[in-house]
């Protein structure tokens, strides 16, 4: 619940602000009440925050809350509400009124009313004249701040949404001319037209859409710098830190220049293929982790914006502490210990996985239709699995039957819900069959040795590491590795199960199936090898399935 | 207070500057007149299976670069 002090009560005015304007705007309209001044009021309204965060917080006293004032804004609304389906439906005289002169200043009048009683519904009056007097002057900064967002809007938005004149937006233009610039010592046939945004050779060229002029990369980049550093904001010097943002944001925009001009090369090096269904939005995904982890790695290892000692200097869990966690309080060892930075076992047990995740993006990145490079994933998960040999002979590797039937029961789980829709005898050959078929016996033969191999052995043990050794006892506390796994709770193991679904696609409710089935092999006898086992087993039934039958869809 | 009215003051030239030069077709007066009939825009690309690969790739590494080191 929100708190009842005035730091809590603002943020509770800004939360029903906001699920009023998303109930207000969903209406369809074609008048606009306050709408170009809710760039004013959210500046100000933030800015007064910012400034005065820190009187506010030690403002500890309890307010009362007025459901009075909280009805009257919400009779306000329905009124505000009623009168826009009214214009939307054109119903009768409530819409002709809705639409006419007088009809929107009293809607404005109205929404200025309905904002004015929530206020005084979360804070008193006598609060807000306080807040005011005890921040002052940043009302007046608030507002300037507001102010210059009102009348900067329209620039800013220049960058990124266009003109009227069909001249595309500012990024748009100066994407355009800097892939222009990069390509055209290296490709003398360049197709070149500014007015279309249509650049490349004549065997190959591109359109650079808005969305493709870095918005998207630099949008990301903006929401996790931001969040990043307001996490982890005791960690950082400010305004110190802050000075990153726009380095991370040009590099991004840099390594979009980057992306496309590749993007170009490769097309025209003869392998459009690659370059439209593989290297196109793979490589920018590649970008914004490459930037957002160097900006994370910049915020700690860069001495003149940190603010307290690296978390990776901290020492062992206390004896209290791991206590805890062996008797099944791990959330509150966590909470309460003293030590910062995960659990020095957390490369263990993330990194094979990840491996597979970087692997795909690459091979991915590399391939068309088919993913010839897929015995990266392989190699990636087998070396990142042998350097932490150490770590992971610390698991009890040992399985008992219930593995494998746990693994078969998954594997039709699995299957089911095709083979139900599609009968049995309807296995499609599918894209992958005849990419395969195309390629080389030994080729062939190589690329689904990987392929099995990868799904028996590797991607077993690396997903089972990553959701299950990792995600379930993360879950309940920082010192995961020290929680056994006859302790997963049943909110550990749905959430595992849930995230292990949502890496399946479209067969995400399969993967939740597995994901419980898997967490509950592991639970009963409490040994690692069991979920591992079941997995493999699982994968290895599909793999049978897949070449027996020629169900590629099924990979 | 001179510090807030050269503050203020740097911020006024600043905004009438810059929507001045950025709304050439507007009244520097005008703030209503610059958002232009939004055309609808193409509906953003993004592979929901991609995207949940590449934030959990840069999750995993973040907290990995935030494990502590063993003793």
């Amino acid at each position: 619940m929100v708190s009842d002090t005035v730091l809590g009560r603002l943020y509770l005015l800004a939360a029903i602000i906001f699920f009023d304007h998303f109930l207000y705007d969903a209406i369809p309209h074609t008048t606009f009440v306050l709408g170009p001044a809710a760039s004013w009021a959210m500046v100000s309204f933030a800015v007064f925050l910012g400034l005065g965060y820190s009187k506010f917080k030690q403002r500890s006293a309890r307010l009362p809350f007025s459901f009075p004032f909280l009805c009257a804004h919400v009779l306000c609304m329905v009124a505000l509400c009623v009168a826009r389906l009214g214009e939307w439906l054109d119903f009768g005289a409530l819409g002709t009124a809705a639409n006419s002169f007088p009809g929107q200043i009293a809607a404005i009048v109205t929404l200025l009313l309905a904002i004015a009683l929530l206020a005084l519904a979360c804070l008193p009056l006598s609060a807000w004249v306080a807040a005011v007097r005890t921040t002052s002057p940043s009302w007046l900064l608030a507002s300037v701040s507001g102010v210059c967002a009102f009348y900067l809007r329209g620039a800013f938005q220049a960058f990124w949404l266009g003109s009227d004149d069909g001249q595309g937006s500012v990024l748009q233009a100066i994407t355009f001319d800097a892939v222009h610039a990069v390509l055209k010592p290296i490709l003398p046939n360049m197709v070149f037209d500014p007015a279309s945004f249509v650049i490349g050779t004549p065997d190959f060229s591109v359109f650079i859409a808005k969305e493709c002029s870095g918005l998207e990369g630099m949008g990301m980049v903006l929401i996790f710098t931001a969040i990043w550093l307001f996490y982890f904001r005791k960690e950082n010097r400010f305004p110190h830190a802050l000075f990153l943002i726009p380095c991370a944001l040009a590099s991004m925009w840099l390594l979009n220049i980057i992306r496309i001009s590749a993007l170009i090369l490769i097309g025209n090096g003869g392998r459009p293929d690659v370059a439209i269904a593989g290297f196109h939005s793979r490589a920018g995904w590649i970008a914004f982790t490459l930037v957002a982890l160097a900006f994370s790695i910049a915020t700690r290892k860069l001495f003149w914006v940190g603010e307290l000692p690296s978390p990776t200097g901290g020492g062992a869990i206390s004896a209290d502490s791991r206590a805890a966690v062996l008797n099944g309080k791990a959330a509150f060892a966590s909470e309460s210990g003293a030590v910062t930075g995960e659990s020095p076992a957390t490369g263990a047990y993330l990194v094979p996985f990840l491996a597979i995740l970087a692997a795909t993006f690459v091979s991915k990145a590399a391939s068309g239709e088919f993913e010839w490079l897929y015995p990266l994933r392989f190699v990636g998960a087998a070396v990142a699995i042998w350097y932490f040999r150490g770590e992971l002979k610390k698991l009890n590797w040992r399985f008992g039957w219930a593995a494998p039937v746990t693994g078969a029961a998954v594997f039709l789980i699995w299957i089911a819900p095709e083979w139900w829709a599609k009968g049995s005898a309807d296995a499609g050959a599918g894209a992958l069959g005849s990419a395969l078929t195309a390629l080389s016996p030994a080729a062939r033969l190589t690329w689904i040795a990987f392929r099995v191999a990868a799904a028996s052995i590797t991607v077993p043990i690396a997903e089972e590491l990553a959701f299950r050794g990792y995600l379930a006892r993360r879950v309940m506390g920082r010192e995961f590795d020290l929680v056994p796994f006859r302790n997963l709770t049943l909110v550990a193991i749905a959430v595992s199960s849930a995230v292990f679904g949502l890496f399946h696609g479209e067969r995400w409710l399969s993967g939740i199936a597995a994901g419980l089935a898997f967490s509950a092999v592991l639970k009963g006898r409490g040994r690692f090898g069991d979920a591992v086992i079941a997995h493999a087993t699982s994968n290895l039934l599909l793999a049978v399935w897949v070449l027996a039958r020629g169900d590629w869809g099924q990979w | 207070m001179k510090r807030y009215a050269r503050f203020a003051l740097m911020s006024l030239i600043l905004v009438f500057g810059v929507s001045t030069v950025a709304k050439a077709d507007c009244p520097w007066w005008d703030p209503w007149c610059s958002p232009p009939p939004k055309k609808p825009a193409p509906a953003p690309e993004i592979d929901p299976s991609l995207a949940v690969s590449g934030l959990a790739l840069l999750a995993g590494s973040l907290t990995v670069l935030r494990a502590r080191k063993r003793k």
